[in-house]
């Protein structure tokens, strides 16, 4: 009898809402998802079923990427969770459909990089798995992101106003600085012993000041922008020094008033913002903008359909104004969706530190989480005019390359800083 | 109604919240399995100060997770940390240097259970069971596991040997332990000896592992004369090692 | 590590920011979505600074007053129904500010704030906009009008359903008179006067005067005046239009004494005469859904009797709108309280869905019920002994009362006449101006007779 009654403790002390999450049907669910809205795309005429082929192969590649990611860490990594990948998949996701309306060319890049930035993530959380190790990747890492960047100033292309490409023979095109931002949250990041032994920021300063001065060269100003703010977090997570952070805000401020009163770009962004549907800038300057603030009207909530949009045909629809694109043709939900996941993940890699299993898991997790969520709002809130406008993309949904692998390579830390994640390896016991 | 032509719109934005809020509450309701467990007793006093976090600092200073009163001691003295292979001290340039068994410290130097530690003129034994000097050599030279343990069917009072420091309960006739209950998955849990000690791992099954009346997510620490629930089978667990501890000691 | 995971919360400044800037836009596009949506750069929407698919307005039988054909905007098939109904329906070219096609032009578009454009972009037609008016009988008033400037609107005290609005001057917007801006004859031809024409009230602002009497309990209405022709003051006198003698309020207002009245508003005294006006809608904002409607004025002079006298009588400073003298009668006519009247009967949209519906919506109470069946028999008593029922059908009950508004002593007067009939199955309520007419019950009331009766004939 005694028995009984505990069973029927168990079940009545059962969570049900705490259950943890099943990757399967949650997958199977995704993949449904996602292959409705591709269908959308690539079935150009219901009635006579006429298909985009070549649109199809590269959806396909990407759902068998999804799958085979999965089932490869299920069988050979022993991994149970995988709620950080859906989230990833599900915005990569986003980004596919969107850009397969807004410029089906970058379909091949977009996949090619979804498939590099998966196995770059598995990668990167078996090297995050042994913090010693990953320490000692930190001076390399940060040499290599400064000689990155230095050749980036001689070897650069200039691309629509900023210098920030590299150009390896004619086909591939590589963004350096999207590769940097990986490197700057692996070197920010530290154990506890370390951050007891250095105390002084000066490396960490040194390191992102050169980051920061090169993306200016560069005239990169939005990756600066995101660069500086994950510094000031950085640096607060280490140090916890109000003095360093109101220093290098001071700095800052005073620098960037200089620009705004200099650079003409600048002053004209400024100029701009807030007042986009002034007649003499609705066609002009606050052109992007607009469109996208009537194309986030016109989608109303739940989007018009993918491939039925208007911003998906304004200039750099694909890249900075996806979220135009997103919003009108997959509604303002999935629009706030979207910004919703990085918040969380900012949320989350809080939640996460307490019980992380070194400081370098939860700065890194916290820097990767911070740098996301700001590279999100300042796009999302630039092209909607909320705050000025900055040629920032957004990350894991805008076309490119470069991006949608650091983007992955970032998620790496959220998922390192996830206790679960080496559970098995942490602790497992070989069979003889 | 031509409005059901918008129906698979509003699913798709529904479909994409659900994945988010879902992914979410998965991520935010997990609870890590165990945490690391040691304790530093000082020698004059047997005051006990404990270690639950993966990297602990020890120092003079507030913000230390261990706070020393010793005046020997810097504020920020050096840290303990609990790495893939085992405890480690690391001295963080302090003053007066921390000393293990004696030695003085450079760099991370791994520590063992019962190991004496020397911060600011006060020794402090290191307690952590599962970190003996033998079974870290043990298990580096070749994963065997000395561990003692077995589980008891409560119902039949039936009891399986743990030998190799792994057992499997579930529907598979490949299982150490098989229930035919439909309830119960293919390989349904394992109890496995892992650096933590004895733990119970929820293998993703339909209808969960319970340790005493709780439901386990993911992997949860075991001791001697816990109870496993599998569905409405109980187990009882039994470490030996530790009863027999227990037993000299008593 | 626990100063490291307290220094990690930091974190939660950038993510309130993160949250103040989503709840920013949120708000933007909640407030300032359908300006968005509906700028003349969305291309959902326009093509070539027209509209692609704007809805059809329809009136209240369904006969379509104005449809997208081949990406232009037609009307009604009769030039005299468009003509009619111009300032209600409005042109194409957005010079009649206050009508339909402007500030429905979110919902004609095709645009709602939760489907965006979807259903435009799918069946290519924008939502319809069902009005409240009888274009017949509509016609009938712009026939009865006669070429002469004025305004007529006729709503169901019930429903609140407005029935007749016509405004004149008009042209047809089909075919735009070309010497539009220079003939004197188009005066003021871009606003509608029924709801934007501030007339003084004249003699219909009687009625309350005769209502605040009522309630003032000071028994006036058994009061015996006496009128040699005008009503004396220290300050000068407020003349009447001839020797009424000996008489009551009751014949007082049927032969519209201004003696009388003059002294009545005097015994009453400005604060009350001027609580019962604006309890019936002066100095309010009264609505016509998104239409703008002017508001009517009153500033009855306290130390002044003779202006007082003149306020009593409605000269002085008082100006109202057509649409308020409607709405003042209406509220006679049901027992005290107003219905609100309403124009935009239904918006539904292409795919069949409501979006807005008028019902009845009473306003404030304007006079008590007992106070309202006395007025109304007052109004009765005109027609029975004054006009005479003859000018509309057996059992229609009419009642009403007539006014002639001096605004220059140079130029004819306004002729106004307001009324409504007592009758279940027709519950109208009218209010009629003829600019510089002459006489109201012999201008204005033949014209309100004319359109009751076309509303009457159209019903049965």
């Amino acid at each position: 009898m005694a028995k009984r009654s505990e069973d029927k403790a168990l079940k009545m002390k059962r969570p049900h809402k705490r259950r943890p999450l099943k990757t399967i049907p949650m997958l199977l669910l995704l993949t449904a998802y996602q292959v409705y809205m591709f269908s959308q795309l690539a079935i150009t005429n219901i009635k006579e079923l006429e298909i985009n082929y070549t649109m199809l192969i590269y959806f396909g590649v990407f759902l068998a990427a999804e799958w085979v990611y999965v089932i490869v860490m299920r069988a050979f990594a022993k991994r149970r969770n995988f709620e950080i990948e859906l989230i990833g998949f599900l915005l990569s996701g986003i980004g596919i459909a969107a850009i397969g309306s807004a410029k089906p060319d970058g379909l091949l890049v977009q996949t090619a990089a979804f498939v590099l930035g998966l196995i770059g993530f598995g990668v990167l959380v078996w090297i995050l798995g042994d913090s010693e190790r990953a320490m000692k990747l930190r001076l390399p890492l940060g040499i290599l992101a400064i000689l990155i960047l230095v050749a980036n100033i001689f070897l650069g292309s200039d691309i629509n106003g900023a210098r920030n490409w590299i150009v390896i023979g004619n086909a591939v095109s590589i963004q350096p600085s999207e590769f940097v931002k990986v490197i700057f949250v692996f070197v920010g990041a530290a154990t506890l012993e370390k951050l007891q032994t250095s105390k002084n920021l000066y490396m960490f300063i040194g390191f992102s000041a050169a980051c920061v001065g090169v993306l200016f060269i560069l005239r990169d100003f939005g990756t600066a922008v995101i660069f500086f703010l994950t510094f000031l977090l950085i640096a607060f997570m280490r140090s916890g020094d109000i003095r360093t952070i109101a220093l290098a805000l001071a700095s800052a401020g005073l620098g960037g008033w200089l620009i705004a009163m200099f650079k003409s770009t600048v002053k004209n962004r400024l100029a701009t913002w807030r007042h986009v549907w002034e007649p003499e800038l609705i066609d002009g300057k606050g052109f992007q903008q607009t469109r996208v603030l009537i194309g986030i009207a016109s989608g109303g909530l739940f989007g018009l359909g993918l491939g039925q949009g208007n911003v998906r045909k304004v200039i750099f629809s694909s890249t900075d104004l996806i979220f135009g694109v997103v919003c009108e043709e997959m509604g303002v939900i999935t629009g706030l969706a979207v910004l919703a996941c990085f918040v969380l993940f900012a949320v989350y890699a809080i939640n996460n530190a307490r019980t992380s299993r070194s400081t370098f898991y939860s700065i890194a997790a916290t820097a990767a989480a911070g740098l996301l969520l700001f590279q999100a709002s300042i796009n999302i809130f630039g092209v909607t005019d909320v705050i000025p406008f900055t040629g920032v993309t957004l990350p894991f949904v805008s076309r490119g390359g470069s991006s949608m692998i650091s983007c992955w390579a970032l998620l790496a830390f959220i998922k390192a800083g996830d206790a679960r994640t080496y559970l098995t390896t942490y602790g497992e016991i070989k069979k003889k | 109604m031509k409005l059901v032509l918008y129906l698979p719109q509003i699913i798709l934005c529904l479909v994409a919240i659900f994945i988010i809020v879902r992914c979410f509450i998965s991520l935010f309701s997990m609870r890590p399995a165990g945490k690391p467990k040691a304790v530093l007793i000082n020698r004059e006093s047997g005051k006990k100060l404990a270690i639950s976090t993966y990297e602990t600092s020890l120092g003079r200073a507030k913000s230390s997770d261990i706070q020393l009163a010793s005046n020997l001691a810097s504020r920020s003295h050096a840290v303990i940390s609990r790495r893939k292979k085992g405890w480690f001290i690391t001295d963080t340039d302090s003053k007066t240097g921390t000393f293990v068994n004696g030695e003085k410290t450079e760099g991370a130097v791994r520590i063992y259970h019962g190991d004496v530690i020397g911060i600011g003129g006060v020794e402090y034994s290191f307690i952590a069971p599962h970190a003996s000097r033998e079974a870290g050599a043990a298990s580096q030279a070749a994963p065997a596991v000395k561990a003692k343990a077995g589980l008891i069917n409560l119902a039949t009072d039936y009891e399986y040997a743990i030998t190799g420091g792994r057992l499997s309960i579930g529907r598979n006739e490949s299982c150490d332990v098989v229930i035919e209950d439909r309830m119960v998955s293919r390989l349904h849990a394992l109890v496995q000896y892992t650096d933590e000690g004895w733990v119970v791992t929820d293998n993703d099954s339909e209808t969960g592992v319970g340790v005493n009346g709780y439901r386990v997510h993911g992997s949860e620490p075991v001791s001697d004369g816990d109870k496993i629930m599998i569905n409405t089978h109980t187990f009882m667990f039994r470490d030996y090692r530790d009863s027999e501890r227990r037993g000299a000691r008593g | 590590m626990k100063s490291a995971s307290n220094r990690i919360k930091i974190m939660w400044i950038f993510i309130a920011l993160s949250l103040a800037g989503a709840a920013f836009l949120l708000f933007g596009i909640i407030t300032q979505g359908s300006t968005w949506a509906t700028s003349s750069r969305n291309a959902h929407l326009y093509l070539n600074g027209t509209l692609i698919g704007a809805g059809n307005i329809t009136d209240a039988d369904g006969n379509i007053l104005c449809a997208t054909k081949d990406g232009s905007r037609t009307f009604h098939e009769d030039s005299e129904v468009r003509s009619a109904l111009l300032h209600v329906v409005g042109d194409n070219y957005g010079y009649i500010a206050s009508s339909i096609q402007n500030q429905y032009r979110t919902n004609l578009s095709g645009y709602n704030s939760i489907m965006g454009v979807w259903e435009l972009s799918n069946f290519e037609q924008g939502s319809e906009v069902n009005l409240s008016v009888k274009s017949a009988a509509c016609k009938a008033a712009y026939e009865a009008l006669g070429g002469r400037k004025g305004a007529v609107c006729v709503y169901n005290y019930k429903t609140g359903a407005v029935l007749v609005s016509v405004s004149t001057p008009t042209y047809d917007p089909q075919n735009i008179p070309e010497d539009i801006d220079d003939n004197d004859a188009y005066d003021g031809v871009y606003i509608n006067r029924v709801n934007m024409g501030l007339y003084p009230p004249g003699s219909t602002f009687k009625v309350i005067t005769a209502a605040a009497a009522i309630d003032s309990g000071k028994g006036e209405t058994e009061k015996d005046f006496y009128c040699d022709g005008a009503y004396h003051t220290s300050y000068g006198d407020v003349k009447c239009m001839s020797e009424h003698g000996s008489l009551q309020m009751k014949e007082a207002l049927a032969k519209s004494c201004n003696a009388a009245f003059a002294e009545i508003a005097n015994d009453v005294g400005a604060d009350a005469l001027q609580k019962t006006a604006e309890s019936f809608g002066y100095n309010q904002k009264v609505t016509l859904g998104k239409l703008g409607v002017y508001t009517s004025t009153i500033k009855a002079a306290k130390d002044d009797a003779l202006e007082l006298g003149w306020a009593g009588i409605g000269q002085s400073t008082t100006l109202v709108t057509p649409l308020l003298q409607t709405r003042i009668m209406g509220a006679i006519a049901n027992g005290g309280v107003p219905v609100e009247p309403y124009l935009v009967q239904k918006v539904t949209s292409a795919s069949g869905f409501v979006q807005e519906t008028a019902s009845a919506k009473e306003g404030k109470r304007a006079l008590s019920e007992e106070t309202a069946r006395e007025v109304k028999s007052l109004l009765r008593n005109n027609f029975e002994v004054q006009y005479g029922d003859w000018y509309f059908k057996d059992g229609m009950n009419p009642c009403g009362k007539s006014g002639t508004a001096e605004t220059d002593p140079d130029k004819t007067p306004h002729a106004w006449f307001t009324g409504f009939l007592d009758n279940e199955q027709y519950p109208y309520a009218f209010a009629v101006i003829v600019e510089e007419g002459g006489s109201g019950s012999e201008v204005a009331l033949p014209v309100a007779a004319q359109v009751v009766g076309a509303l009457v004939d159209s019903e049965s």
